[in-house]
């Protein structure tokens, strides 16, 4: 039977209460940017929340996580999209990171957007692509520090959309 | 999901049109997204299972779909797929439980906002 509205607890049930307590935000002020283009022009990215960074870079801080739960990294890590499967550590404490670490394209799907630039799918795979540790209730440094790093960098770079993949 | 929601709203912001896709309607709908697809997988393989590349990329063409198609913020879409395993059936968690899960097994997570730093407090956004 095919779905036809998504249950947010299928999967994870306990979420239910601490989702329920959230605020919501006012949807009149979400923010857009129309994509201007065909996507077949586009320069893409991809940003993946499952904590992956290039082997050798330095990892994301998961000693003080568990000194302090309550606490995520908030910092991101740069992925050249040169980097294959083997190049990249898969750390997020949160998931089950083993089938990342056999098939990226289960939620970072590098290979799946290299074939869309090779088909003209899409213009261009930019040069960098990005990562987040997704556990990040402290959220305040992530949108004030890091995400202005990030948006800055792929303007740099002339990215016309980014495709988020949350773990 | 939240954070990378908000996130999400941040890229967009500068100028960079996004989609994401989640397994949490109820998240990004009250983190108000411009434009998400919603499924239901696991968390670990939100875009299908290891060396399933056409279902993959099945999801990732509609991801790109609603990109070109959203007419404006709040575009969401529920995508027809079901995950070929039982919800309780279905392996997604670590097998070592992570931090904040072992202090809420122990009813000893915290609650409210005082334990933060307060550069780090997210009610100060």
């Amino acid at each position: 039977m095919p779905i036809t509205k998504v249950d947010s607890y299928a999967f994870y049930p306990g979420a239910r209460d601490r989702i329920a307590q959230m605020r919501p935000a006012d949807p009149a002020k979400t923010p857009w940017t129309a994509l201007g283009k065909p996507l077949s022009k586009c320069n893409v990215t991809l940003v993946s929340t499952a904590g992956i960074y290039v082997k050798g870079d330095v990892p994301f801080d998961y000693e003080r996580e568990w000194r302090e739960p309550h606490w995520g990294d908030p910092t991101h890590r740069e992925v050249p999209r040169a980097a294959g499967q083997d190049d990249c550590e898969y750390t997020h404490l949160h998931i089950n990171t083993e089938y990342l670490r056999a098939d990226r394209n289960t939620a970072f799907p590098v290979d799946i957007f290299l074939d869309y630039e090779r088909e003209g799918k899409v213009g261009r795979l930019a040069d960098t692509l990005y990562s987040i540790m997704g556990y990040v209730p402290n959220f305040n440094p992530l949108l004030k520090q890091t995400a202005p790093k990030m948006a800055a960098k792929m303007k740099a770079e002339g990215v016309d959309a980014a495709f988020l993949f949350p773990v | 999901m939240r954070s990378v929601g908000l996130l999400q709203r941040e890229i967009e912001k500068a100028g960079i049109a996004t989609v994401s896709i989640s397994n949490q309607p109820e998240v990004a709908e009250k983190v108000c997204l411009p434009r998400a697809c919603f499924i239901q997988y696991p968390f670990a393989r939100i875009l299908g299972m290891v060396g399933d590349r056409p279902g993959q990329r099945r999801v990732c063409d509609d991801m790109c779909g609603l990109l070109v198609e959203a007419r404006g913020p709040n575009s969401y879409v529920h995508l027809p797929y079901e995950w070929p395993e039982p919800p309780e059936k279905t392996q997604w968690e670590p097998l070592t439980p992570a931090p904040m899960h072992v202090l809420r097994a122990q009813g000893k997570a915290p609650k409210g906002f005082a334990h933060y730093r307060d550069e780090e407090r997210p009610d100060l956004v």
